[in-house]
């Protein structure tokens, strides 16, 4: 199936690679709520760019306004280099959008709508190749509500590539489906990756911005508050291992000696996490307060901070709260 | 074209696979049409009422100073007027002049509504009437030299209308009975008729078929369920089409694609408009083949009175669409509206004697007047509110919905107000 999208100058190779998408202090207001508070960032071609924040960050009016479905209020948008007051007709035959809401119109077969929205646009692929990369060849006369949640998903990622779309944005495309369907979305999207779309992706998975972006942004309430490559971001924190183990009703002395050994400790219902840079000289420390006060360390483990510490770190609030 | 063509087809499917639909859209109204042609056709005899002129032209102060003349044309006033009194007998309204009325103005402003259709007969008894009967008792007595003709009244009738050439035979059947009784009074059985009636015709002012041609109640159904179907498919498909597609966010998903607005509704105003004319076929054809409709529905100036309907109840649609962004509520409002417009529109039995406030909602009722419109132009039923009306009134909330639609109508269902 690969070789059945174009690719999009992605021979350029990154560094050289011009930028698909770019603000300039961008601003949508709702009345008093400012939605996107003079944000910028630029998009480059042949990456997945990822905007990463909580409900109510600013992500979806973001990429709402770069689908041409709502009208910025202030700010520079550039669509290829080329200066716009809005995304209007003229670009939309360039972008493919998969909303954060994806319904069907009922009693309608899959290949059908497929050939709805190939009359949207004055350029397309055959019905049949997006069902090929899609991967529901076998759904082509399936009426869409009889589809299952993650095939549902991959039809409207269908719909979004019928006009071989330049960038794909990707408006929270897991929400809602099991870890397998996610999965699988996942692969799809590394697959367009690959073949050369440019994807702009908004998530507040941050093992989806981790998994799958070239670039992310965290965003929250309207404003960037942090950038770079997943692995820039994490190593921002300075530290490099968490150190896990159950709570099993530690007392709030125990608590407060753990404090004393160890900077950061973050205690909750089910577990307790220590942030740590020395990891042997730590565990060392543990075993010796574990000894003290006697407790176990049940479920013992270590792991690697993720997005999702970088964003509490940044605001002090977890990214699904 | 391509996208209009293929969003039409589209709805088109969709329309065909969904059976309820075709049960509410295309059973339904031949159902009902049944169901009102069964419980008020039967009484299309017993509201016939026909509108009959009784104009004397003997002049009164002629028969004061030739006291030996009976005034049998006063007889013929009371006969008539005992008819129309017996309980029985509604079928007659008589209409005599005022007491101090001229009898030449009167004949003519009778002459004039027998022209537009408000009256079935005009029975003119001239001047010389009394003297002609007299002359004819006389000649019967005495039957010497030639006979002189028998007091002779003109019946005025319109051919082309049915009931107009029905009162006028029911007329000439009176005064032959009027002439019987007349030969009793005065001692003459078996004679010669006193009294004869000449038939004669006018022209309408309108042209032929387009004013009532006798009233069936079948007929006057068919109007209202023909107007029922184009509100059914202006404004309950469209708000139903919109508010579903609004609140499942299909429309922010056309909104992204390069289609055009214009290419959306034409696709969407095509297929309301091939439904519309399919409601209206099967109604015809139910109607045609099983109640004696014989109206031609297909006249331009129908069809195009069908299609200003059709308009004014998609703008009306919009209006709708405009004020309640909720598609549920929307669709609820519609369905809430629809049959008490329609009732108090007059599509299935009249609303002229509806008490002050109900009266306030028919002359509102944009229905009423389409209602109204579509009856006179099929020449069903002359429309009881003028015909500069039955456009007008619909135009304006026409006007009014536009302009409400193009300054509140929204694509997305729930006004935006959080910064997702």
């Amino acid at each position: 199936m690969e070789q059945k999208i174009k690719k999009n100058n992605n021979e350029a190779g990154e560094n050289n690679s011009q930028k698909a998408i770019e603000v300039r202090n961008l601003k949508k207001h709702y009345g008093e709520v400012k939605a996107v508070n003079g944000i910028s960032f630029y998009v480059k071609e042949n990456q997945v760019f990822t905007l990463l924040g909580p409900n109510g960050a600013g992500k979806t009016t973001t990429i709402e306004i770069l689908e041409g479905l709502t009208e910025k209020d202030g700010g520079e948008l550039y669509f290829f280099g080329e200066r716009c007051q809005r995304i209007g007709r003229r670009q939309k035959e360039e972008i493919g959008v998969l909303l954060q809401q994806n319904n069907f119109v009922e009693l309608t077969q899959v290949e059908e709508l497929l050939d709805l929205f190939a009359s949207f646009y004055s350029t397309t692929i055959p019905a049949t190749e997006i069902l090929d990369i899609v991967e529901l060849q076998d759904k082509a006369e399936a009426y869409v509500e009889d589809l299952s949640g993650g095939q549902q998903q991959r039809l409207a990622i269908g719909l979004a590539l019928i006009n071989d779309p330049k960038i794909l944005f990707l408006d929270e495309p897991t929400t809602g489906l099991d870890p397998q369907a996610r999965r699988n979305i996942w692969q799809l999207i590394q697959n367009l990756r690959s073949q050369g779309k440019t994807i702009f992706l908004t998530t507040h998975y941050m093992e989806e911005a981790e998994e799958l972006s070239d670039y992310v942004y965290i965003m929250d309430r309207g404003e960037i508050i942090a950038r770079g490559t997943p692995l820039e971001l994490i190593a921002k924190l300075d530290r490099e291992n968490i150190i896990v183990f159950a709570d099993r009703n530690l007392q709030g002395d125990s608590i407060s000696e753990l404090e004393n050994i160890f900077p950061q400790v973050d205690v909750d219902d089910e577990q307790v996490e220590l942030h740590v840079k020395d990891l042997s000289e730590s565990m060392a420390k543990l075993f010796d307060w574990s000894k003290k006060q006697e407790q176990t360390l049940d479920e013992l483990r270590i792991r690697r901070p993720n997005l999702e510490d970088v964003f509490l770190d940044l605001t002090g609030k977890e990214l699904r709260e | 074209m391509k996208a209009s063509l293929k969003i039409f087809k589209q709805n088109l499917r969709q329309y065909f696979r969904d059976r309820s639909n075709l049960f509410w859209s295309l059973m339904f109204p031949v159902i009902l049409l049944i169901i009102l042609v069964l419980i008020f056709g039967g009484q299309q005899d017993e509201r016939i009422t026909m509108q009959i002129s009784l104009v004397s032209l003997e002049e009164e102060g002629e028969s004061d100073s030739r006291e030996d003349i009976f005034a049998w044309s006063e007889e013929v006033e009371e006969i008539f007027l005992s008819i129309q009194a017996e309980e029985d007998q509604q079928w007659l309204n008589l209409h005599l002049p005022q007491e101090n009325e001229d009898r030449e103005e009167f004949y003519e402003q009778e002459m004039k509504l027998l022209a537009e259709g408000e009256r079935h007969v005009v029975l003119v008894i001239p001047g010389e009437f009394n003297e002609q009967v007299m002359n004819k008792i006389a000649y019967q007595y005495h039957e010497t030299g030639e006979a002189p003709p028998a007091g002779r009244m003109t019946a005025y009738y319109r051919p082309e209308n049915q009931l107009s050439t029905i009162a006028a035979d029911i007329t000439e059947g009176i005064i032959s009975e009027i002439s019987r009784r007349f030969n009793i009074f005065s001692g003459m059985t078996a004679q010669e008729e006193l009294l004869e009636v000449s038939h004669q015709e006018i022209e309408a002012f309108a042209e032929p078929g387009e004013r009532q041609t006798g009233f069936s109640m079948t007929d006057y159904l068919v109007a209202g369920i023909i107007v029922m179907t184009v509100f059914s498919s202006g404004m309950e498909i469209l708000v139903a089409k919109i508010s579903l597609r609004r609140d499942k966010g299909i429309l922010r998903r056309y909104q992204a694609t390069p289609v055009k607005i214009s290419q959306f509704f034409s696709g969407l105003f095509l297929y309301i408009g091939v439904i519309t004319v399919l409601q209206i076929a099967v109604v015809y054809g139910v109607s045609r083949i099983f109640f004696d409709f014989t109206v031609n529905i297909f006249q331009p100036s129908a069809l195009a009175f069908i299609g200003y309907a059709l308009l004014v109840f998609l703008a009306l649609g919009f209006l709708v669409l405009s004020l309640v962004d909720n598609g549920q509520a929307a669709r609820g409002l519609v369905q809430g509206l629809f049959y008490p417009l329609l009732f108090l529109g007059g599509a299935f039995f009249t609303v002229t004697g509806l008490p002050g406030f109900l009266q306030l909602i028919v002359r509102l009722n944009p229905v009423t007047y389409l209602i109204n419109g579509l009856r006179d132009t099929l020449g069903i039923f002359s429309s009881p509110t003028p015909a500069y009306q039955n456009l007008l009134v619909p135009g304006i909330w026409l006007l009014l919905a536009l302009v409400v639609t193009f300054m509140k109508f929204s694509w997305s269902a729930g006004r935006k107000n959080n910064g997702n």
